[in-house]
């Protein structure tokens, strides 16, 4: 049984996610190595990546696979539009294709298990 | 293949070798998966000495690996290419999995999600590297542009104190300079021929 609930906890999960990606991302653009283990945004940025690990593993326990992958591929569809948006990177065609493929892939993956 | 070919096949540039990076952080994470599934029918969630297990810990330090990876190729590329890449892993985890554990099996919807997700990982680092040559190619005509003005920077001074004379005095005053030297030229042809 599928609820609205978990599903709306697992596009939550993934938008956490795709922030503490952006947030490692910009701690990674920022420091050089030594400073980057040592700030804060780093461990700030993983924090909030366990929390939405803790999110999706929650979900897992009662909806299937096959749902739940689709939905977790969203995450990628999140970062892509902050790196777009908030740091200048740019997107063609083949890209968009790409990714859309890698979803489509993981949804097939799902089916399977 | 001579010394100076290998090593043009090494000289990856900075998103390639992001997405060197990431392809080893996916093979880390979904390593650190199926230690950790290994080790997940002995783990007691209630009982925190069992969380002292080898497949355990082993899984830990192979998925920290991975993440020391992904910071690793965050530094070097963009993030619209590399994140995606983590995708790579279901790939690893549904071709390994039957593998190492009995009940999982691979199935036709599993490899054609593989072979989807596989194309589709390659397809982006495609698009990519065309969205690179083309800045690299915007890049050289910028330079080519600054080289030519540069080289024309003497007359174009010129042609700003020009103009900027023209604006500065009165427009009548010029036409009736020019029509004055015009006639003292003739004049002086004049006088020449005379």
């Amino acid at each position: 049984m599928v609820s609205v609930i978990s599903l709306s906890l697992i596009v939550l999960g993934t938008f956490i996610g795709a922030c503490a990606t952006f947030i490692i991302k910009k701690a990674t653009d920022k420091y050089q190595l030594k400073k980057l283990l040592l700030s804060s945004s780093l461990w700030g940025g993983l924090f909030i990546y366990v929390l939405s690990v803790l999110l999706y593993i929650y979900v897992l326990r009662t909806e299937e696979l096959s749902v739940v992958y689709p939905l977790v591929a969203t995450s990628y569809i999140w970062t892509t539009f902050f790196s777009v948006r908030f740091l200048g990177e740019k997107m063609d065609n083949w890209k968009w294709a790409a990714l859309i493929g890698i979803i489509l892939g993981i949804v097939f993956i799902g089916l399977g298990s | 293949m001579n010394w100076e070919g290998k090593r043009r096949f090494f000289n990856l540039n900075n998103n390639q070798k992001g997405v060197l990076f990431m392809v080893l952080c996916s093979l880390c994470t979904s390593a650190g998966q199926i230690f950790w599934k290994a080790a997940s029918t002995k783990i007691d969630f209630f009982n925190p000495l069992s969380f002292l297990n080898f497949n355990f810990l082993l899984g830990g330090a192979v998925y920290a690996l991975g993440m020391g990876l992904m910071l690793m190729a965050f530094k070097k590329g963009d993030l619209s290419l590399l994140y995606p890449i983590v995708a790579m892993s279901y790939v690893w985890v549904s071709i390994a999995s039957p593998l190492f554990f009995p009940s999982d099996s691979m199935n036709s919807y599993k490899w054609v999600g593989v072979i989807v997700i596989l194309f589709s990982v390659s397809l982006l680092g495609f698009g990519s590297s065309r969205i690179d040559s083309k800045n690299r190619d915007n890049l050289k005509i910028d330079f080519k542009i600054e080289e030519k003005s540069e080289n024309k920077s003497e007359t174009k001074s010129e042609y700003k104190s020009e103009n900027k004379e023209i604006k500065e005095g009165n427009k009548h005053d010029e036409i009736n300079l020019n029509e004055k030297e015009f006639e003292s030229k003739k004049s002086s042809t004049k006088v020449k021929n005379g």
